[in-house]
């Protein structure tokens, strides 16, 4: 990258326009952007505490602290955790910190939007600031797997999970079902859901929200990359893959299941909503994320119901795996050697299986080291949780196969919005099947066409 | 329009101007011309920009998914504008006619005005949700199948009623204070004439308060192109399948989801130029057929 003279201050001045964006006035809208892509020289934000961007909100938020307060007692290392409200929050700040050169020293990023943040050259592998002796091959390698590239481990991954289908028992027991043996395919979720809407238990069978996760669970579940080049991790993708047996059976059914009432739209990455419904008995079965056993758990017993998971249903019957999602920590690359020394140490706490623990049993996410694990083990914690034993077990038989790494590419955000959008018109009916995939599948080559030009 | 001058002090006017010009400048034209400029580059967020010349105007005019956002925002703000004005006209004369309980109805009807558009949003969200809605078990029960996350229309309609509901309390404000300034004798001529009352406020009123009319037209074309923004973000996201993604969401998007701030600015000068234009237009009109006196 070509470091132009421009002083901090220009920079940061023009940045902040460009974050600052939209002026809405009498039919005027300025979007101020900065024509050149200079970087000053990396600066923390902060120079006496490191400095964290995350999205944790809540109780994830609280046990984020915890964490942090003991990392810095036992280190003696400042650290200073700013909650920028969601996902894409840290991104737009992030990238908008590496463009003015003022950065935070680690940033929480979603793993949808790796390859993005990959793509500004602007951030250090964090195998780089981890000390030469730690246990690398601790890490669950069904998690690490898709945070190392070219064999290097590029962010440190920290709140990850699969999506799993979440079912009411009470429910499959009134609308007499065997609550033992949950759907595993397709095709037995939907006589499940016709059963229990014929029956008049619930008023439909099943719900998620809109998020292109989901499709990514069915693909991976199904074995199949959604795009080509191994979904991104083999080079620059070109196409995504609609015309094949997994795509076709996963819309008919999808529209099968709306047309006949059986699917609860909840709307577009709408997740609170999606629980909501689950949760008020709308719908007996939810798909949702793995880290979402407690709470839901807590909620069923709130609205007198008895909850249970079970496996990400198939396509038809084979099974795969999961893709993981949630976050990993970033770095910017750059900062001087002392600072990336307490940032490793950072790190390593958070890494850590005695943190793992702590971060688990506060949020659902999964451990991440297999120490954590054989503790929690040991403790007989899976024991007095099923749930997350289920959880745990989906993701320890995954294969690792290029489906089970989910999409790594740069233009994320259109591709998610553009596959999310063109859900609704699949399982709604405004378009035929055959045709909405076409659609689809040019629409994701223009945009992922668009990116790597 | 008065030519009379109140200052003969150019400096002492130029001084009390200067804050305002200061703020206009850096807020509204530096960025004005930025984003002139900027629509011209393939310009991202820590990726380099690259110069493309009109390619951007290109792939907006080659977008069959512009061209439908740009007729659901025309056909969303006519609505908007013809929806909150025919309400608003309606219940302001109900105001102005009533005798008691003036001061409480006013207030329970610019109540929704005084929320913020993201709180109405929000508010509108959890009335019709159609899974956990207040209302929607009463609305199904009259036979409509509560259905806006999947089906367009439906989606459309609603963020309009919110739309509406949210920018009545502003015309009924300007509406009743207009109809407030109608001398008595006009009224009572009309009365004593046997006009109805339907005709009294179509006939007599609507001409005289027709200045305040064409003001409330322009604010509510800003309100429908712009003003909607958070309505749309927090109900329906633009969708389903861009049933509502209007011109404003859909720059917001390319903007600030996709970061491509080249094309973003490309569609935010088509925006500026079109609601421009439209203004200019209703100006003229207006001119033509609103009462000004005299």
């Amino acid at each position: 990258m070509v470091h132009s003279g421009g002083g901090y201050d220009h920079v940061s001045r023009r940045s902040v326009l460009k974050a600052s964006g939209t002026a809405l006035t009498v039919g005027t809208v300025g979007l101020a952007g900065c024509s050149s892509s200079s970087g000053a020289s990396v600066q923390p934000v902060d120079q006496n505490s490191l400095t964290i961007w995350h999205a944790m909100g809540g109780t994830n938020g609280e046990t984020l602290q915890g964490l942090v307060d003991q990392f810095q007692s036992e280190t003696d290392i400042n650290a200073n955790l700013v909650f920028q409200d969601s996902y894409e929050g840290v991104l737009t700040n992030t990238l908008s910190a590496l463009d003015s050169g003022e950065v935070p020293d680690v940033f929480q990023i979603d793993s949808l939007f790796a390859q993005q943040v990959l793509d500004t050259d602007a951030v250090e592998p964090v195998e780089n600031l981890l000390s030469d002796d730690y246990p690398v091959d601790d890490f669950l390698p069904n998690v690490t797997s898709f945070f190392t590239i070219d064999d290097t481990l590029t962010s440190m991954p920290f709140n990850n999970s699969n999506a799993i289908l979440y079912y009411n028992r009470s429910a499959f027991e009134e609308a007499g079902l065997d609550p033992d043996s949950p759907p595993t395919t397709l095709e037995e979720v939907r006589s499940y859901s016709q059963t229990l809407v014929d029956e008049g238990v619930t008023d439909a069978g099943l719900t998620w929200p809109n998020h292109v996760w989901f499709v990514e669970h069915f693909y991976s579940v199904d074995g199949q990359t959604l795009l080509d080049a191994d979904n991104g991790h083999a080079g620059q993708p070109t196409t995504m893959r609609t015309d094949t047996d997994t795509a076709r059976s996963l819309y008919e059914w999808w529209h099968e299941m709306a047309d006949n009432g059986l699917f609860s739209n909840p709307g577009i990455e709408a997740w609170g909503e999606a629980t909501s419904t689950f949760l008020t008995g709308k719908a007996a079965m939810l798909l949702t994320s793995t880290a979402s056993v407690t709470g839901i758990r807590s909620g069923a017993e709130e609205n007198g119901f008895e909850v249970d998971n079970a496996f990400y249903p198939t396509i038809d019957g084979d099974r795969t795996g999961p893709v993981i999602g949630g976050a990993s920590w970033f770095v910017p690359s750059g900062l001087p050697q002392e600072r990336q020394d307490d940032i490793g140490s950072f790190l390593e706490f958070m890494g850590r299986p005695e943190s793992q623990i702590t971060w688990h049993k506060g949020t659902g996410y999964y451990p991440i080291r297999q120490t954590a694990v054989e503790q929690l083990e040991n403790d007989g914690w899976f024991a007095e949780n099923p749930m997350y034993r289920t959880a745990f077990d989906q993701l320890m038989q995954a294969e690792n196969t290029p489906a089970t790494k989910r999409m790594l590419i740069g233009p994320a955000r259109q591709v998610q919005t553009t596959i999310q959008d063109m859900s609704v018109e699949l399982f709604s009916g405004e378009v035929s099947v055959d045709e909405g995939l076409s659609e689809l599948k040019s629409a994701v080559e223009e945009e992922l066409n668009r990116y790597y030009s | 329009m008065s030519t009379r001058e109140v200052y003969t002090d150019r400096l002492q006017a130029g001084v009390l101007l200067l804050p305002t010009m200061l703020v206009s400048l850096l807020f509204l034209y530096y960025p004005t011309v930025r984003a002139v400029g900027l629509s011209f580059y393939r310009a991202s967020l820590a990726r380099s920009d690259v110069f493309v010349g009109l390619e951007n105007y290109r792939r907006l005019a080659g977008s069959g998914e512009y061209l439908r956002s740009v007729l659901i925002s025309v056909l969303f703000a006519t609505c908007v504008v013809v929806g909150v004005m025919a309400v608003a006209l309606c219940v302001s004369f109900l105001i102005h006619e009533i005798e008691v309980g003036k001061g409480l109805y006013l207030v329970a009807v610019i109540w929704p005005y005084a929320l913020p558009p993201a709180v109405a949003g929000l508010v509108f969200l959890f009335i019709a949700h159609p899974n956990i809605g207040i209302f929607t078990s009463y609305i199904e029960a009259l036979g409509v199948d509560v259905n806006w996350f999947s089906n367009g229309p439906q989606a459309f309609v609603v963020v309009l009623i919110a739309a509406v509901w949210k920018q009545i309390g502003y015309n009924v404000i300007f509406m009743t204070a207009a109809l407030g300034n109608i001398p008595d004798s006009l009224t009572e001529t009309a009365e004593l004439d046997g006009v109805s009352r339907t005709q009294r406020l179509l006939r007599v009123y609507v001409p005289i308060i027709s200045p305040t009319l064409v003001f409330l037209v322009i604010m509510n074309t800003i309100y429908g192109f712009f003003g909607t923004f958070a309505m749309v973000d927090l109900m329906t996201k633009g969708g389903p399948a861009g049933a509502t993604n209007i011109l404003i969401y859909d720059l917001y998007r390319t903007a600030f989801q996709f970061y491509e701030f080249g094309f973003a600015s490309a569609k935010s000068v088509v925006l500026f130029i079109a609601v421009g234009l439209l203004m200019y237009g209703q100006f003229r009109l207006s001119d033509r057929y609103a009462y000004y006196g005299g």
